[in-house]
């Protein structure tokens, strides 16, 4: 079972870096996770994104964007977590005009499993404020979490997530848009407190317009301070 | 040509910005490497052939080796503590069995639904329960020990349910106590008294989250 599951992150691993009609997006971050105030979670986070476009005369050109998240997270009950949060993302210029970005979100979270495999559901609304535009986004994902060894993760173990999430985006004065994104990780814990990990993510965007995939790889830092 | 100026303009911003970030990141897995440094107690469950167990554990299960299902075997270790466990199916049910490093059996433990918990177990874990707004049980063990009995017996009557002199029972529990919901792990003994409460952690939600 393992070695099964840990086949199935390689090949998807494998699907994204053999992609060559894709575009190819690499992206870092850094998050802390706090309680500042009794009941309520925070988890603050920085992240860059860098992504690899070839333009139409075949160049590799480059555009990057810088981005802040703030988040706040009650535990409603043992299954149920309700949160908000706000983004605000630095926007190269070089993706158009919108150099800016806010976003307001506001999300709860269902836990269907919690035992060695945990199954989690997550419907998230999204308001997306962009130098030149207005959309609503509304989320749905379905994620599992388990350790490669034993039961629970421990400190220096290796643990894979797996997620499906579907997006539908509805722009102001614009075409909406449906979205999927399918992604594997491989995680680690450098302590209890400590987590990093390695995702690859396949989107799948514009279902109903232009198809189109992105494919992401991302490096992350999880920091869990109390 | 403005738009030119502005769009260098915002690229040296986001450089800046960048700039910014990528010293943030730096505090943080300074930070991060401070508090690994820093944390010296920690435990472990690490998967282990059968070969690395000792041959009590094999000698224990063999009787029972037919109609025991999906067995694996464990290494645990502590800051001052190391112990060896055998986890499978019997029954349908699942259970543990723990040995010490010397290796002698520290405990036995299978996982039982509420109705299967003594009336008078279930009546003292009510009680203590009430005290607080709201609870959900997580899991609930039967735990097996004696110091008089050999580690046979003991697993003879684990297998078979005996309700004997040694049961304990392990909770896994989330209470509501002054509005915040709270982690558990409740120990009570045959007579249905707390013997032990410790505040366990819970796996981090981040991944699944954010």
């Amino acid at each position: 079972m393992r070695r099964l599951l840990l086949l199935s992150f390689s090949f998807l691993a494998i699907s994204v870096l053999a992609q060559e009609s894709a575009r190819l997006v690499w992206e870092g971050s850094a998050a802390i996770d706090y309680e500042l105030i009794k009941n309520f979670r925070f988890n603050t986070s920085i992240a860059q994104r860098t992504s690899f476009l070839e333009d139409s005369e075949g160049n590799l050109t480059e555009f990057s964007f810088l981005e802040f998240n703030q988040f706040l997270t009650k535990k409603i009950s043992p299954t149920w977590k309700v949160s908000v949060g706000y983004k605000y993302r630095m926007v190269d210029p070089v993706e158009k005009l919108d150099v800016f970005e806010h976003r307001l979100t506001q999300q709860a979270a269902f836990t269907h499993i919690d035992k060695r495999f945990r199954l989690v559901s997550r419907a998230r609304l999204e308001q997306r404020i962009r130098s030149s535009s207005f959309a609503h986004r509304y989320r749905y994902r379905l994620s599992t979490d388990f350790p490669l060894s034993g039961e629970k993760i421990d400190a220096r173990e290796f643990f894979l997530v797996f997620s499906s999430e579907a997006l539908f985006e509805a722009v102001n004065g614009g075409l909406n848009t449906w979205e999927n994104r399918l992604s594997a990780s491989l995680g680690y814990a450098v302590s209890n407190n400590i987590k990093a990990d390695l995702t690859f993510t396949y989107r799948i965007e514009d279902i109903n317009l232009e198809l189109e995939t992105i494919l992401f790889i991302s490096t992350g830092l999880n920091i869990k301070l109390n | 040509m403005k738009l030119q100026n502005l769009s260098n303009l915002s690229i040296i911003l986001l450089e800046r910005q960048m700039k910014k970030g990528l010293l943030l990141l730096s505090l943080l897995v300074f930070f991060c490497t401070g508090t690994s440094a820093q944390e010296k107690k920690y435990e472990r469950e690490v998967k282990v052939k059968p070969a690395d167990i000792p041959l009590e554990i094999h000698w224990l299960l063999r009787p029972y080796v037919d109609q025991i299902k999906k067995l694996k075997f464990y290494k645990e270790t502590d800051v001052d503590h190391e112990s060896y466990e055998a986890k499978f199916f019997y029954n349908k049910a699942k259970y543990s069995v723990e040995f010490s490093r010397k290796p002698e059996l520290e405990d036995i433990e299978v996982i039982v639904p509420w109705s299967d918990v003594d009336d008078k177990v279930r009546a003292g874990i009510c009680d203590f329960l009430a005290q607080f707004d709201k609870h959900r049980i997580e899991k609930i063990q039967q735990q097996f020990s004696s110091k008089t009995k050999t580690a046979e017996e003991v697993f003879g009557e684990a297998l078979t349910a005996y309700f004997g002199d040694i049961i304990c029972y392990e909770l896994e529990v989330e209470v509501k106590e002054k509005g915040s919901w709270m982690p558990y792990e409740l120990l009570f003994n045959d007579q249905g008294q707390l013997v032990n409460k410790r505040e366990v952690s819970k796996r981090s939600a981040d991944f699944i989250l954010y």
